[in-house]
């Protein structure tokens, strides 16, 4: 549910004019929110940034989301970043 | 991106919710509104916006018990320790996050993005919800514009958001 929630208020913000993307790690819920930009990690729900105390880990990630920002043209993209969860 | 595998989770999420939460309605955004980039990420002031619970210790958990969800909001300077945050949410597991906050709202990623240039700034403040909320509508209708006004008061460039 946190997904929808994610949705509506990606929707506001764009509505107010202020360009935004968002993380998924449940694509099924995003791909019906109707939002500008997200980026899907096959990640477990609570880690959407990835693992605690990896903050190498962490920062390519958000990285690799910003820089969606130059890269999505067309509303409503869904981008699967190529990250995999290994943790053991 | 709905794909016939999507489009059959998604209607087996659907009914679980409407099993589980009474009062649950599933609401999206009617179209999907886009704001295009203005300018470089290196000249953006950039905000995050997270439902994943998160608040400072210091200020009241969002009300996890209550059936209809809790669309309020917290708010959370730039310049937090992120040891001074934790995170609340009883439809996921918050172990990981409530170990580093970074894992679903990642503050001190931002700052190092910035002293790399890589963005411009972060916003004075930024968001945390708790995203169990059953009937979107609640939060479409009360606290999303209010937080998407205070982000334009912000003058903030980009937003980030991120689930639990």
């Amino acid at each position: 549910m946190c997904h929808q929630s994610v949705g509506l208020l990606q929707g506001a913000i764009e509505d107010h004019g202020i360009p935004s993307i968002s993380i998924t790690v449940r694509p099924e819920i995003t791909a019906h929110a109707n939002v500008s930009r997200a980026c899907y990690l096959r990640f477990p729900t609570g880690n959407p940034v990835g693992e605690p105390n990896k903050p190498e880990q962490q920062r390519l990630i958000l990285t690799a989301v910003l820089e969606q920002f130059t890269e999505i043209k067309e509303p409503g993209t869904i981008v699967e970043l190529p990250f995999r969860w290994r943790r053991m | 991106m709905p794909t016939p595998d999507l489009d059959e989770r998604f209607r087996r999420w659907l009914k679980l919710i409407a099993e589980m939460h009474d009062g649950a309605n599933f609401t999206a955004n009617q179209t999907i509104a886009w704001a295009p980039l203005r300018k470089p990420l290196s000249e953006c002031s950039v905000a995050l916006v997270s439902t994943a619970g998160v608040h400072l210790k210091s200020q009241p958990a969002h009300d996890l018990l209550n059936p209809h969800g809790d669309a309020s909001f917290r708010e959370i300077p730039g310049d937090t320790h992120t040891s001074n945050l934790a995170v609340d949410h009883v439809h996921y597991d918050t172990t990981d996050a409530n170990k580093d906050p970074n894992c679903v709202f990642p503050l001190d990623r931002l700052r190092e993005l910035v002293s790399i240039d890589m963005i411009g700034s972060i916003t004075p403040v930024h968001y945390g919800f708790m995203g169990f909320i059953p009937d979107g509508r609640m939060l479409r209708d009360t606290t999303a514009p209010i937080v998407a006004e205070q982000l334009l008061a912000q003058h903030t460039d980009v937003v980030v958001l991120t689930p639990g």
